[in-house]
């Protein structure tokens, strides 16, 4: 018998068949959900995203894949339309965000350190937007941002231009996403093999159409990518340029945070310790991590200056507990500042090589 | 209100390094004898003491908000804790019962911002030394003139009374409204608004704020989105209708105590939130109509109509809110007609809108006329009250987005004008207003007339 979807008789038939389908997943679905619920009663309240960090990390993903998607396969579209490839167009054409992003997400998120880059992003975006305003008295001697050096000012420049474009909510325009290089790159062939995998069944020479296009598309997207385009690599480019002595870093470190400037701040600490922006970024995001403060205590910073910092963070982010870090702050000053920077020594080591260390000691001898 | 409390009241008191109330002003001193201190013993309101506590621990001054009973109400204050090596000196000000709120943080005042601050075409933000350290447009294709004096890049124009807004809310150190200046590279008009920041110590540190293009024409959508992301994207009306009515529901089955009997002030509650959320949900469906109408290839249908007819429906829409107001609204006859070309439905929404408003301002026992013309081309519905009027220098104002003569007037989101002369505009025709304060207000919705 043929299921007709116009022939009301067929409806009951189609149904019983759509549960037949159904119930033979549904063991795996049910195996799947129970695995997620009792890990997330297993996890510490610190180790679950609050509402605000999952609604910004969708968002983040989101856009992601609505502006890079939507450049591959608009770009897709006018290839196969430009060749008379209706079929294909067509086929293409049908293929919605909203259909491929489950999978997506799952593969995207797969890579652990990719993934902690994103979160950590949005994290810290979150706690910029809370951080106190009223912190520190202005001095009214000179500016540490300030520069005769031309070169410095038009990176001074371009850095609060792009701050200003990552205050706006991502997924409205200008959709700042400011991915690196290789983000960028495996997000562009995840999102192009997503669209592929979601297509309905079409012949062989209208899908390898397809795949062409969306390769070709995904080569010309990447080629487009202009990595010095993000706010972290420009708050990077200028800490390096201004490359403030010792003695001026507490101080600009405060004006930073009390402007708002956190991914400022945190460049300036980075290149302070000559530890690269994200393991910085890790060491922030994460109230737990007690390398922030071995890492201030490493540039000697003044108790003020800790004191400010710690107070700055335990405002902006609901995790940390200010009176926890009152009580803390005479051990952290008790910290040779030598002792501290030989503890951070071994960040200093490749990223790659730390990571792929970590994960071989973690399975095992 | 409790007469213990004062407007815009500062105070200032000593601590010594336990804790113990050393001197202070009278206003601290009422608050700390209300909770049961004294001077000489340590000081009893226990959120100001919290602060001054992490202050001296930390050794930093700690500025926070702290909410106090204040008699029989609470009151939100601003705290500044300053310790030093002999105590803390607390400067405490805003005494404003639950109102006028100060906080620290930017979220939080980015949230207390005003409506339009959401639909600004340019966010601006400057330092203590006037020096533009934010110029983010709406069209990125502007120059962000970064690093350089505010005047280097606006031209400021002085007020009715021959006053800057800006300068003055600088040298006062508050906030400003309706600054209008000229950019200097291309002569774009703007009208800014914003507010001041302020240092640790209370000193002017800059400001940040919105400005709005003044009779500039809408700026196109950042490219169309395509068949991918269509309906990919969370709409505005799925995103917050459905919240939205969750909480009408609640809130409704709350006051009428389904579940059982209430104090009386919880079912004011929630009546309170059922009616926020309506006027939330009322803003949001304005909010599509924006969107809808502002895209670069909005256009509506043009195909005879009969305005007699549109009206006839729009005034028996608001039939029962009239009867409610005690507001008659005498209807065109059944048997007049008055051809003309446009959309039905979107003619329908601009006099729901016009009639709507006539019957808000209308007072009780009032009438509100609707008149039928013909002026050669056109063909005119006029909707007459005779409330209180619009005096001629707002009439500009009544029809921007979010445009209000007086913001503190209930109801309305302040986009229904502003939405209906652009349907009206992009179905050929216009609205116009003849009003004066005192004198009523007449709006008249003219269509290229039918045959």
């Amino acid at each position: 018998m043929s299921l007709n979807p116009a022939d009301p008789r067929d409806a009951p038939v189609r149904e019983a068949a759509l549960l037949i389908a159904d119930a033979a997943a549904a063991d795996v679905r049910t195996r799947a959900i129970r695995t997620a619920a009792l890990r997330d009663f297993l996890a510490e309240d610190c180790q679950r995203l609050d509402d605000r960090t999952r609604v910004a990390f969708a968002a983040l993903l989101r856009t992601i894949v609505a502006t890079i998607g939507g450049a591959i396969h608009g770009d897709a579209l006018e290839r196969l339309s430009a060749a008379g490839n209706r079929k294909a167009h067509a086929a293409l054409n049908a293929v919605e965000a909203a259909a491929i992003c489950p999978r997506l997400y799952d593969h995207l998120l797969s890579d652990e350190a990719m993934a902690a880059a994103l979160l950590d992003r949005v994290v810290l975006d979150l706690i910029a937007e809370r951080l106190p305003e009223a912190l520190i008295e202005r001095s009214e001697s000179e500016d540490p941002f300030d520069t005769a050096d031309m070169a410095t000012e038009a990176s001074a420049v371009a850095l609060r231009a792009l701050e200003a474009r990552r205050r706006g909510p991502v997924d409205q325009p200008p959709y700042a996403v400011d991915l690196d290089a290789e983000t960028q790159f495996r997000c562009a062939w995840g999102i192009a093999a997503a669209i592929a995998v979601a297509l309905a069944p079409v012949d062989a020479a209208a899908r390898s159409a397809i795949e062409w296009a969306l390769a070709d598309a995904t080569e010309r997207a990447l080629a487009r990518h202009d990595d010095e385009d993000r706010l972290e690599a420009a708050a990077t480019r200028f800490a390096v340029m201004r490359d403030l002595p010792l003695g001026r870093v507490a101080e600009a470190i405060e004006i930073a945070l009390a402007d708002g400037r956190i991914v400022l701040a945190t460049a300036l600490v980075a290149h302070a310790l000559a530890l690269s922006f994200e393991d910085v970024r890790a060491m922030i995001v994460d109230p737990r991590d007690t390398r922030l403060w071995l890492g201030l205590r490493a540039l000697d910073l003044p108790r003020d200056t800790v004191a400010r910092i710690g107070y700055a963070l335990s405002e902006a982010d609901p995790r940390r507990d200010v009176e926890a870090f009152a009580d803390r702050i005479e051990a952290i000053m008790q910290i040779d500042p030598n002792e501290a920077a030989a503890a951070l020594e071994h960040l200093r080591l490749p990223a790659p090589f730390r990571a792929a260390t970590m994960a071989i000691r973690a399975l095992g001898k | 209100m409790s007469d213990t409390i004062h407007s815009a009241t500062s105070a200032s008191a000593r601590l010594d390094p336990k804790g113990r109330l050393v001197h202070a002003d009278a206003p601290l001193v009422r608050l700390n004898a209300q909770a049961g201190g004294s001077e000489g013993a340590p000081l009893a309101v226990s959120a100001i003491a919290a602060i001054a506590r992490l202050a001296q621990r930390l050794g930093i001054v700690v500025a926070r908000s702290a909410v106090v009973a204040d008699g029989d109400d609470d009151a939100e204050l601003w705290v500044r804790a300053s310790p030093d090596a002999e105590g803390v000196t607390l400067e405490v000000s805003g005494w404003h019962a639950r109102d006028g709120v100060r906080t620290s943080s930017r979220a939080a005042l980015a949230a207390a911002a005003p409506l339009d601050a959401a639909d600004a075409d340019v966010e601006w933000a400057c330092d203590a030394r006037m020096r533009i350290t934010t110029a983010a447009w709406r069209d990125a294709g502007r120059p962000a003139p970064i690093g350089q004096a505010l005047t280097h890049w606006l031209a400021f124009d002085s007020d009715s009374d021959g006053m800057l807004p800006l300068l003055a809310a600088a040298a006062n150190c508050n906030g400003f409204e309706r600054q209008d200046a000229v950019l200097r590279e291309d002569g774009t008009r703007l009208r800014l608004s914003g507010r001041a920041r302020r240092d640790a110590a209370g000193r002017f540190a800059g400001f940040v704020g919105v400005g709005h293009l003044i009779d500039a024409p809408p700026l196109p959508d950042a490219g169309t989105p395509s068949a991918f992301t269509d309906a990919f994207g969370e709409r505005l009306e799925r995103a917050l209708r459905a919240p939205l009515a969750r909480i009408v529901a609640h809130a409704d089955s709350i006051g009428a105590q389904t579940e059982g009997p209430l104090m009386p002030e919880y079912v004011g509650y929630a009546q309170d939130i059922a009616g926020a959320a309506r006027h939330l949900m009322g803003l949001v469906d304005d909010l599509v109509d924006l969107q809808a109408i502002e895209r670069p290839d909005f256009a509506v249908a043009p195909e005879p109509i009969d305005l007699a007819d549109v009206a006839r429906r729009a005034a028996g829409l608001l039939a029962v809110r009239a009867q409610q107001a005690e507001v008659t609204i005498e209807r065109p006859g059944f048997d007049d007609m008055l051809p003309a070309t446009g959309d039905f439905r979107r003619a329908l929404q601009i006099l729901v809108n016009l009639i709507g408003n006539a019957v808000r301002y209308s007072p009780r026992g009032s009438s509100v006329t609707i008149g039928l013309s013909r002026d050669g081309p056109h063909a005119r519905v006029t909707i007459a009250d005779t409330g209180k009027g619009i005096a001629p220098a707002d009439h500009v104002r009544v029809f921007e987005k979010f445009g209000r003569v007086d913001p503190s007037e209930p109801g309305g989101t302040g986009l229904g004008l502003y939405i209906a002369r652009r349907l009206a505009r992009a179905m050929a025709g216009d609205i116009t207003l003849d009003s004066a304060a005192g004198q009523g207000a007449r709006f008249t919705l003219s269509l290229p007339a039918g045959g």
